[in-house]
């Protein structure tokens, strides 16, 4: 026969080291997998990308970047624009703030052409099932982008 | 006033006295005895349970205590696995948000000024 109390106690301090041990290792396994990791690792990982594939898509990668660097640049640049011409009460209302909104509602339609244009390469050299399951997640960005960023008033 | 009415007089306020002092010593007395008895009854409680708590309180057998841990064990394991299930995916999620910012111009540009907010 036990003492209710102290299994009690017990049970707690057993379960608390058996969470701890997990999680922590769990953890700890998840970290280092991770720090070893880029974006176009997880990429290849989660959409199981052959090693043939990931040539040919790697490529295309290269050429998208300087591109969209180019096109992030001219955002921000914009945007800037916009923000100093904001701040200013002489020039709300007037052509060039108009002017700078509109261009930066451009731009993010561009942005998000080119974005779409560039998964749908990308999916064209994956296989069907993991090119759908790319698609999905790369659209959620895209509403999640529309709903959020505000860079399309 | 007669000698008579006097009396009666008399009596009647020596019965009003009465019983005035009367309800006023039960009282005090129904106050004293309850109060005896809660004070009584607090004390018993607190000690009761400390004497149960001290004479091992209720028993169960081994097999039952032994389940009880082997299901704790269990529990926290589960959590443990939920809970590092939970930190991947939001590495995961890590990950796929800097491969999108990446690829999108405009996210590229809103990661870009979160970490340099003076651009």
């Amino acid at each position: 026969m036990r003492n209710v109390l102290s299994t009690i106690l017990l049970s707690l301090v057993v379960g608390g080291i058996a969470f701890a041990a997990i999680f922590f290792w769990q953890k700890r396994r998840i970290d280092h997998h991770h720090a070893h990791l880029s974006s176009f690792d997880w990429f290849c990982q989660t959409f199981d990308v052959t090693p043939e594939q990931r040539v040919r898509i790697e490529v295309l990668h290269r050429e998208h970047f300087p591109e969209c660097q180019d096109h992030c640049v001219h955002y921000a640049d914009t945007r800037q624009t916009l923000e100093i011409i904001t701040r200013d009460p002489k020039l709300d209302n007037s052509p060039e703030h108009k002017d700078a909104a509109r261009r930066l509602a451009e731009l993010a339609r561009e942005a998000d052409k080119k974005f779409i244009d560039f998964i749908y390469k990308i999916a064209a050299e994956m296989d069907a099932e993991p090119s759908e399951r790319y698609l999905e997640r790369m659209k959620g960005w895209l509403m999640r982008a529309g709903e959020t960023g505000g860079t399309r008033d | 006033m007669s000698e008579n009415d006097y009396e009666k007089k008399f009596e009647s306020a020596l019965e009003s006295l009465r019983e005035t002092t009367e309800a006023g010593d039960v009282k005090g007395f129904e106050h004293e005895v309850w109060s005896e008895i809660t004070h009584r009854e607090e004390g018993r409680g607190w000690r009761s349970w400390l004497a149960w708590l001290q004479s091992g309180g209720i028993l169960m057998p081994a097999p039952a205590a032994a389940a009880s841990v082997l299901v704790a064990v269990f529990a926290g394991a589960s959590f443990g696995l939920s809970e590092a299930n939970a930190y991947g995916k939001e590495a995961a999620l890590a990950l796929e948000q800097r491969y999108v910012e990446s690829i999108h111009p405009v996210m590229m540009s809103a990661s870009h000024a979160a970490s340099h907010p003076s651009h």
